[in-house]
């Protein structure tokens, strides 16, 4: 599994050798990616790991329909991280997804090294409750495996138990599956519960 | 005055016709050590264009060896979509005042050019409680002591703006700030109120 110079994927995991959750070579409702109004503003995110900080998120619209996301650790303790990713969103049936792609770790430039962040975007479903709170959920990578492996969707995945987990599946069946109940299963990986600041 | 096209720096204005602050040639402070300042550190937020609905978030985040990252953040309101910028600080307590110096890395993912990454913006801070005031040079204050030879610099005006410098050594430069005359060459650039 590749390593991270720092941290996570979208939003991730904030931790130094922390893996790239699952990719997608293409993005999850490429042809409708439209960018979600709500999301824009400031939100608080509380990590599904109580032992990190929390993370603030500023989703900032962009002219060419794309969104970008600053993601600065909060608390007034030192050596804080901060992250820079670009988004697409799409709406598919009653789901909701963001497709990130990581650009800078700490000023440092993340993306566009193969070596370092697999092609594709990270698919994040996202869920807003009745009371305004977000839930952003990244796939399992167990999960997104064995769906490979049994032929559910298409897919690769790199040799060893940390090998990355890449799925290839063209965009037409990607978004089909990622509506069908085993391709919303795969997402289990609550990353952070955010509520909207401004 | 050198325009930018995003604002005022660390603390960007974020208006297409704003101006450079004064600068100076070396880095306030560089007579001490610089000693990041753990009272700075977290997030912070107000409104640098006051006639904007839109707040801007400071995120001041330590770094190994004296030095700190500040990230501004300007949310979306109306036409603006927001933007941020990446700033490189130092801080350095003179006599009873405290400054920090930044200089701009990036502007929303670009990188600044040369000349704005070398380019050194001094800034007196006070912190009171949950409020983080910031002042920027006066220019006119600024170009008064330059004129009465209290500061070595430079002042170039043209037909719509004036550049602001001061090119003094540090010795001097540092010298000047320490006193309660160099700091009420200061002027309030914004008040902010800690996150939490």
């Amino acid at each position: 599994m590749t390593k991270f110079r720092a941290v996570l994927a979208l939003a991730a995991a904030l931790v130094l050798s922390a893996c790239y959750p699952p990719m997608s070579k293409y993005p999850v409702g490429g042809t409708a990616a439209k960018p979600d109004p709500v999301l824009v503003g400031l939100w608080k995110g509380t990590p599904a790991d109580t032992n990190e900080r929390g993370v603030y998120f500023h989703f900032l619209p962009r002219q060419d329909g794309t969104i970008t996301l600053m993601m600065v650790q909060a608390g007034n303790q030192p050596d804080g991280d901060w992250y820079f990713a670009t988004l697409t969103t799409a709406k598919l049936g009653a789901n909701h997804f963001m497709n990130a792609r990581l650009i800078l770790s700490n000023g440092i430039q993340e993306g566009g090294d193969p070596a370092v962040q697999p092609a594709g975007t990270v698919p994040v479903l996202y869920r807003i409750d009745a009371k305004g709170e977000m839930s952003a959920f990244t796939m399992d990578e167990d999960k997104v495996k064995a769906a490979i492996a049994s032929g559910k969707i298409k897919g690769t995945v790199e040799k060893g138990t940390l090998g990355d987990a890449v799925i290839t599946a063209d965009p037409a069946a990607l978004d089909k599956f990622v509506q069908s109940q085993a391709g919303l299963s795969l997402f289990s990986k609550l990353l952070f519960t955010l509520h909207k600041m401004e | 005055m050198t325009s930018w096209r995003f604002a005022l720096a660390a603390l960007a204005a974020l208006c297409v016709s704003a101006c450079l602050p004064v600068t100076t040639k070396t880095a306030v402070g560089s007579t001490v050590d610089f000693i990041n300042d753990p009272a700075l550190e977290g997030t912070w937020t107000g409104k640098v264009d006051k006639s904007s609905q839109g707040s801007t978030y400071f995120h001041f985040l330590a770094n190994e060896g004296e030095s700190m990252t500040l990230l501004g953040v300007t949310t979306k309101q109306d036409q603006d979509k927001g933007g941020w910028s990446m700033f490189a600080l130092t801080t350095a307590t003179l006599g009873s005042h405290r400054y920090i110096n930044a200089r701009e890395i990036s502007d929303d993912g670009k990188p600044a050019t040369p000349d704005k990454q070398a380019t050194n913006i001094p800034l007196l801070y006070t912190i009171s409680g949950d409020t983080l005031t910031l002042y920027l040079l006066d220019e006119d204050a600024t170009t008064a002591a330059i004129a009465a030879h209290k500061i070595a610099g430079i002042v170039i005006k043209s037909q719509y703006s004036t550049d602001v410098a001061i090119t003094a050594d540090a010795a001097h430069l540092d010298a000047l700030l320490k006193s309660d005359a160099g700091a009420k060459l200061f002027k309030v650039f914004v008040v902010l109120k800690r996150v939490k």
